[in-house]
């Protein structure tokens, strides 16, 4: 009998496989994997008893390609013109990628019939990018503005494909936990400001929604309770 | 003739077309919103709508739902304009500037993935597994087409088949699937809609070829950007590839571009007068014709209609396009 674990691994060699585009990873650098995303969205996917392995497998390789699309798009840097050659080429591949990905997802589900699912995923796609030019063109947002932006733009995809599978969402959950996965990376690799207080308290929300959301939402604040509890690594580089 | 005059009954059809891609990118961000209508304003033929629709008017053509799949093609081909204006940092397109001198590169990606998700919100409207299957083949072999074109800058030792597979991804494929989605969702069966698609093939390598020729041909103010800007960027395109079958100019390309320091203008003119001298043009102009007819004899076995002849009326003022 296979195990999370194990499962996640297959997985983790099929998104492996999907990403991989030899001329582009000679030149720039392989996609971060979200961790604390890649692991929730695998978890939403295995307690829906009513999806085939095959709908499992897709939902959740598709939705993290898009995710990485997204990231990837993200990377192209605001300076318009490339001072080197290696700068040019970097940033046309990380364009091209990100288009790339976004082609592969609606590939692989249309593959397979999955039509509702490519929609789900193109509306979030949609919001997000709403969302991510209302963080680009706020004037000097407060630390809470910042925050309250970047919680929706974190969490959006996942929050979708959440509302997809299930009627009972558990979105504020959901949403709390990512940002505090994706405050506490920052603080790691990149000595962000975000401070201990604000995670605190964002830690303090979850577990009072993990107190009073509904039972058929238990099987996410089990999942989520756990993870908190684990203190789970949250970022490896692929 | 002008090409919308060769279309000119779909006028109504097509302000139809125009006014659902206008409602299609309302975002609620401002800038985003204006972005995206700026983009579409920004002029362009609209050639993959005016395929589709020819395509589903062989069958059974219903407009409402047709319309879905021509918006969704134009919309497609718009997030991939605006991300190649990021890639070649290209101030202007067809005269105007692009989204990402107005706005900076970060707009110009969110605007792209925007539009581009617009697009397959679009299209899932419609529940045929066929459209999605054929279209997100297509974007996935455009993107690769694209990862393709910076690859192959500057290699001088690719050949004639790199040349065309690439301009099959980066133009031929969406064009074709233009033509074979508009006879899917028409109702023509497998074998007229595979004609159609090659039609669309064969029209978009022709097409690409001569596109590539003008780069060399017409002036600077016809194309809206320096002429021999492809070379310049270093895509070699099949007049390059021919030109370089005669070892004066093969020598005057290495010694502009294996210098140290920037091409000059100059060193541009000289080499598109030198390219001009050989038979490349011609030869250039050879294969695109060839393509040209085959994309006629694909329409041989469709039923003779005023679609038909409109197909086959832009296959013949493709191949005469000189500007």
């Amino acid at each position: 009998m296979t195990t999370f674990i194990t499962r996640n691994q297959s997985y983790r060699e099929l998104l492996d496989e999907k990403l991989k585009y030899g001329y582009i990873h000679k030149h720039i650098q392989q996609p971060l994997i979200d961790e604390a995303k890649w692991g929730l969205l695998q978890f939403l996917v295995e307690q829906d008893r009513s999806l085939t392995p095959m709908q499992r497998e897709r939902y959740l390789i598709t939705t993290m390609l898009v995710q990485i699309a997204l990231d990837t798009h993200d990377l192209v840097p605001i300076k318009k013109v490339a001072e080197t050659e290696q700068e040019t080429l970097s940033k046309q591949l990380q364009v091209l990628s990100g288009d790339y990905y976004s082609g592969l997802y609606y590939f692989l589900l249309s593959e397979v019939g999955e039509i509702e699912f490519i929609q789900t995923l193109a509306n979030a796609i949609r919001e997000i990018n709403e969302l991510k030019m209302a963080l680009y063109y706020k004037d000097s947002p407060t630390l809470h503005e910042w925050i309250d932006l970047t919680k929706k733009i974190n969490s959006m995809l996942i929050v979708h494909v959440t509302q997809f599978l299930y009627d009972d969402t558990a979105n504020e959950l959901i949403t709390d936990w990512l940002i505090i996965q994706r405050l506490e990376l920052e603080k790691e690799y990149n000595n962000s400001v975000i401070g201990e207080t604000t995670i605190n308290n964002y830690k303090k929300n979850v577990s009072n929604l993990v107190q009073t959301l509904s039972n058929q939402t238990a099987f996410i604040t089990h999942y989520i309770q756990d993870q908190q509890n684990d203190n789970v690594n949250i970022s490896t580089r692929i | 003739m002008k090409l919308p005059k060769i279309y000119g009954f779909l006028k109504k059809d097509m302000e139809s077309i125009e006014s659902a891609l206008q409602d299609s990118i309302q975002a609620n961000h401002p800038v985003l919103r204006d972005a995206s209508t700026e983009l579409l304003h920004a002029g362009g033929k609209r050639i993959r709508p005016v395929f589709v629709l020819l395509s589903s008017q062989l069958g059974n053509y219903d407009l409402s739902k047709i319309s879905k799949v021509a918006v969704t093609l134009e919309l497609i081909h718009m997030a991939t304009l605006v991300h190649d204006d990021v890639i070649d940092e290209a101030e202007l397109r067809r005269g105007k500037p692009t989204t990402a001198s107005i706005y900076g590169n970060r707009v110009a990606m969110y605007t792209g993935d925007y539009i581009l998700a617009r697009a397959l919100e679009e299209i899932t409207d419609i529940p045929d597994s066929r459209v999605h299957q054929l279209l997100s083949k297509t974007l996935v072999e455009v993107s690769i087409g694209e990862i393709e074109q910076i690859e192959y800058k500057f290699n001088w030792e690719q050949n004639l088949r790199d040349y065309l597979r690439r301009i099959k991804r980066k133009t031929a494929l969406l064009i074709a699937s233009s033509c074979k989605l508009g006879a899917i969702v028409g109702g023509l069966n497998d074998y007229q809609a595979n004609k159609l698609y090659q039609y669309g093939y064969y029209i978009g390598m022709s097409y690409q070829i001569i596109d590539d020729i003008l780069d060399f041909t017409s002036t600077s103010k016809e194309l809206g950007k320096p002429a021999g800007n492809d070379l310049l960027q270093g895509n070699i395109t099949l007049p390059v590839l021919y030109a370089m079958e005669d070892k004066t100019f093969k020598q005057s390309l290495f010694d502009v571009f294996t210098k140290d320091g920037h091409v000059t203008t100059n060193e541009m003119k000289m080499l598109i007068q030198q390219l001009k001298r050989t038979d490349a043009i011609k030869r250039s102009y050879v294969v695109s014709d060839m393509y040209l007819s085959k994309a006629l004899t694909a329409l041989d076995e469709l039923p003779s209609s005023r679609a038909k002849k409109t197909l086959q009326d832009i296959a013949t003022y493709i191949g005469k396009r000189r500007s």
